[in-house]
């Protein structure tokens, strides 16, 4: 078992390596730097703080220093927030982030879970094809088109919900961008929860439950809903990154302070150091919570765990 | 007294397309204590007959009609009542044991489960009364079996814990679907024995589900015998099998092989003792002491890899014309030995020469021209033919590798050729495999095996998908084939009275050794092999009263594992027969007459057994 784990650490440098190099390279080649603004600044001072930036040196250079400092756990300082160092940032981000994302996955889970097992034990039934027909409809349409219609019916219209900003970190602020922010993930695992639950309630063993007289309640919850919900489990990890993605768009639209606005204002002003450090963060936290479902994977699935 | 009586039972699923009867009015009766067999072939409607009593037919089916139970008509009984029968005073046990366990909940997890539903015990008192269980359906070492995953288990295990599962709530009617088909015919006996055992303990009634008379025949006390919904014949054991009336009655006892009396053989046995005559010609095949082992996890440890030894060191020749069967336990490594010489699976060890050319030194791009001489037919005719191409296709597509000369006409003029001699007919030509039936799917194998006119063909149990009647049809044409083409085959079996009447010789392998071959007739009259008697005994005797009377050898327990076979003679654990020397030192396959056997104790059990008395 040490082993494994250590096999699977070691796989994530190169995945990590190759992440890094990506975002180091393509964010210099956009066109622009981070000293490009409307205010011309002289030739020296601008070479000056390029010195000071260590942008001046080759970029494989570059490259070699930014590796050598994260090993040493430095994110280096922000280009545009110049008071501030990226980990500081990251810092401040992350919490709104985290409370935006967690509740996401949470609600989504929930729901995709449920609205799926009713889609399939009322098979090609009304409900059914609601659920499925909502659920093609979350998957189809952008989270871009879906967030501004959800606050101008709930906030425009309805004035339930305010229609944007942290409000404190208020609980109704949350709700119109996590609901956004899960719909998505909502459809897809209903859809995965109803395809695998009806494929374990044709099973056999399932029919050895009902022999031995368990209601369906009992059947459900103790023989069906464990393996019904694997490829759901194994899921969560594709729908960690397209919610940290979504994130970026949802807190634009929102107005909410997290890390996906930093990000994007990071990478509208060439702040190199901060789209980096972003990048490098989300890709750590994606490549671990992958581990983390492998292991729950394997803690589900007792054909798994003993090999 | 009657326990059960079911009048006018109707069964009918809606397909896409069309309404399908599959049980069309069936009376019969069980009563208390009794051993009730149903038999039929597939398709017979007797396992839709008792699923319908429990109201567990598929979702597209119904029922109608009356069962009556204790008064009540289960049939109209509403979900929450018939659950307070189902497990408790009707259970029943599934036909394959792989798939009607949970695999994700522990033994323990799914016994305490059903009985404390229907019982109000604590933890503690439920978990020992499911032990208790599982040892009287004599598991050993029932409180470590408790705490396994049923993967961790082998076929025949997974049953009996199914069979404790069932016996917790002390039911009046215990109703076993095939409960023996996925097993070996050692385990099949140990069932049986422990069917019978149950019936006489608990007084539960049995209703006991098959398509095998020789189990009925030892086990059942009246039979119900169907056939494509309907009930054919009713009655006493006995009379069914030595007074039978109705037509289809007579024909499927007709069908049946038996073992242990001389039948008509599919083959001419001259070449036996040419067959024996190695030395004189050179094979066709030669094998020698070849050699499978697979690498597999270690399930104590991530890191360490195991080794399988699925064909440890096996050694035998074929001659032109001639057939070998291949007998043994499912896992005895009989297909992977098949798929060796075919060099299907990489090779650890040995050596397979084919018409004087030795396989196991060709490189892959060598080896194809040669492949035409050899070829192979599956166990599952429909999962060995690609669902996405058409009879045709499948058919000529050996001719489009190994025959690039000749022309689209020709082709379909060697396509229509073999279809006809394996008796398909034309029309099958632009038709998919699921289209056909499993005989018919298999007769399509047989055609794309034979259309290169190969010299060997392999038959990795060709027959144990298919009905008894439709078998015997399969082997017919297969020993015709050989007569017409000269062909040898290798003729792989678990059932012993399947390759008796088509083999000229037969081997018997046993953890990936041959540990006994001799002449087929000369094999059943006197096996020399503790494990071949054993085998052969383990065969249920169509016939009640000869089943009955004759003493049975059982084998005890499982298959030892191939990772970790045992010391010495790899059968001593089993052989009732072992001494010391048996656990130390390897036995050699030696020769006495016309036998070769790999056993220390051969000659003694040879000349001090009477030839025939054994079973």
């Amino acid at each position: 078992m040490l082993n494994y784990f250590v096999r699977r650490i070691l796989g994530i440098i190169p995945t990590l390596f190759v992440l890094m190099a990506l975002a180091f390279f393509l964010i210099r080649l956009a066109p622009g730097g981070p000293f490009d603004s409307e205010k011309v600044l002289l030739p020296e001072i601008e070479a000056n703080l390029r010195a000071a930036y260590h942008l001046d040196e080759p970029l494989y250079q570059q490259f070699a220093r930014y590796l050598g400092n994260l090993l040493q756990g430095d994110f280096g300082p922000s280009f545009q927030y110049r008071d501030l160092t990226v980990t500081e940032l990251i810092m401040t981000g992350f919490p709104i982030s985290l409370r935006l994302g967690a509740g996401a996955m949470v609600f989504a889970v929930i729901f995709g879970v449920l609205a799926g097992s009713v889609a399939a034990l009322w098979q090609n039934s009304r409900t059914d094809y609601f659920v499925m027909v909502i659920s093609m409809t979350g998957i189809s349409v952008p989270s871009f088109v879906m967030a501004p219609l959800l606050v101008l019916v709930f906030a425009v219209y309805l004035g339930w919900l305010p229609a944007g900003g942290l409000g404190g970190g208020s609980l109704r602020n949350m709700v119109l961008p996590v609901v956004a922010l899960a719909l998505p993930q909502i459809a897809y695992i209903a859809r995965l929860t109803r395809g695998s639950l009806i494929e374990i309630l044709r099973s056999n063993f399932i029919r050895t439950a009902k022999a031995q007289g368990l209601p369906m309640g009992k059947i459900l919850l103790v023989h069906a809903l464990k393996p019904a919900l694997l490829p759901v489990v194994s899921y969560l990890g594709p729908a960690t990154a397209a919610i940290i993605t979504g994130s970026v768009v949802i807190e634009q639209i929102f107005g909410i302070p997290g890390l996906g606005r930093f990000f994007v204002q990071g990478a509208l002003n060439r702040d190199y150091t901060l789209v980096m450090g972003i990048v490098v963060f989300y890709g750590v936290l994606i490549v671990v919570f992958n581990f983390l479902v492998d292991l729950a994977y394997a803690w589900l699935d007792p054909k798994v765990r003993y090999g | 007294m009657k326990l059960l009586e079911v009048s006018g039972l109707k069964v009918r699923f809606w397909t896409s397309d069309c309404e399908v009867q599959a049980v069309k009015g069936l009376n019969f009766h069980l009563d208390a204590g009794e051993i009730l067999g149903i038999v039929g072939e597939s398709g017979s409607g007797k396992s839709q007959s008792v699923l319908s009593i429990l109201g567990l037919l598929a979702d597209n089916g119904t029922a109608s009609g009356t069962v009556n139970f204790c008064g009540q008509n289960l049939l109209a009984l509403p979900e929450a009542e018939l659950r307070k029968i189902r497990g408790k005073r009707i259970s029943m046990v599934f036909q394959d044991p792989m798939t009607s366990l949970n695999p994700y909940l522990t033994i323990a997890g799914q016994m305490t489960q059903a009985l404390r539903q229907h019982k109000k015990l604590s933890k503690e008192a439920a978990q020992e009364h499911c032990v208790e269980m599982l040892e009287a359906v004599k598991i050993p070492d029932a409180r470590k079996c408790f705490d396994r995953y049923p993967h961790e288990l082998s076929g025949g295990m997974r049953q009996r814990v199914m069979i404790a599962s069932c016996l917790l709530l002390s039911p009046d009617i215990l109703i076993a679907d095939e409960p023996t088909t996925a097993l070996d015919v050692t385990v099949q006996a140990q069932i049986i024995r422990l069917m019978q055992d149950i019936n006489e303990r608990f007084g539960t009634a049995i209703i006991f589900i098959t398509h095998d008379l020789g189990v009925v025949a030892g086990l059942c006390e009246r039979v119900l015998v169907m056939h494509e919904g309907d009930l054919m014949e009713e009655g006493a054991t006995r009379k069914i099998f030595y007074q039978p009336k109705n037509a289809y009655t007579k024909a499927l006892l007709e069908a049946v092989s038996r073992p242990h009396q001389q039948v008509t053989p599919f083959i001419q046995r001259d070449g036996e003792t040419t067959g024996q005559g190695q030395d004189e010609t050179s094979p066709l095949l030669d094998v020698h002491n070849l050699r499978v082992h697979f690498s597999v996890k270690n399930p104590e440890r991530w890191s360490s890899k195991l080794l399988l030894k699925a064909v440890d060191g096996v050694d035998l020749s074929l001659q032109s014309g001639e057939t070998l069967g291949v007998v043994g336990e499912s896992g005895c490594g009989k297909s992977t030995l098949a798929r060796a010489i075919l060099r299907l699976v990489p090779i650890t060890s040995g050596r397979v020469c084919l018409l004087g050319k030795t396989l196991t030194d060709l490189a892959e791009p060598k080896l194809r021209p040669l492949r035409k001489e050899m070829t192979i037919i599956f166990q599952d005719p429909l999962a060995s033919l690609n669902p996405r191409m058409t009879v045709g296709n499948i058919v000529s597509e050996p001719l489009w590798t190994h025959r690039p000369d000749l022309s689209r006409q020709a082709v379909k003029r060697e396509v229509m050729e073999v279809l006809q001699r394996v008796g398909l007919g034309n029309e099958g030509l632009n038709r998919y495999p699921h289209e056909f039936s499993g005989g018919q799917c298999q007769r399509v194998g047989i055609a794309r095996a034979l259309i290169l006119k190969p010299r060997l063909i392999i038959c990795d149990e060709p027959v144990s998908a298919l009905d008894v009647p439709i078998q015997n049809q399969i082997m017919r044409l297969l020993a015709d084939l050989q007569r017409e083409f000269g062909l040898s085959l290798i003729f792989i079996a678990h059932d012993l009275a399947v390759v008796r009447n088509i083999s000229h010789r037969i081997a018997v392998m046993y953890l990936g050794q041959i540990v006994e071959v001799a002449p087929a007739l000369g094999l059943y009259e006197r096996p020399l092999h503790p494990y071949t008697s054993a085998l052969i005994s383990a065969v249920p005797v169509p016939d009640p009263d000869t089943e009955r009377k004759r003493k049975k050898q059982l084998l005890s327990g499982d298959l030892p594992s191939p990772i970790n076979p045992p010391s010495g003679c790899r059968f001593q654990t089993r052989c009732r027969y072992a001494e010391q020397r048996c656990r130390t030192e390897v036995p050699e396959l030696r020769r006495i007459s016309q036998t070769l056997v790999a056993c220390h104790k051969a000659e003694e059990l040879s000349t001090g057994r009477p030839t025939r008395g054994t079973h």
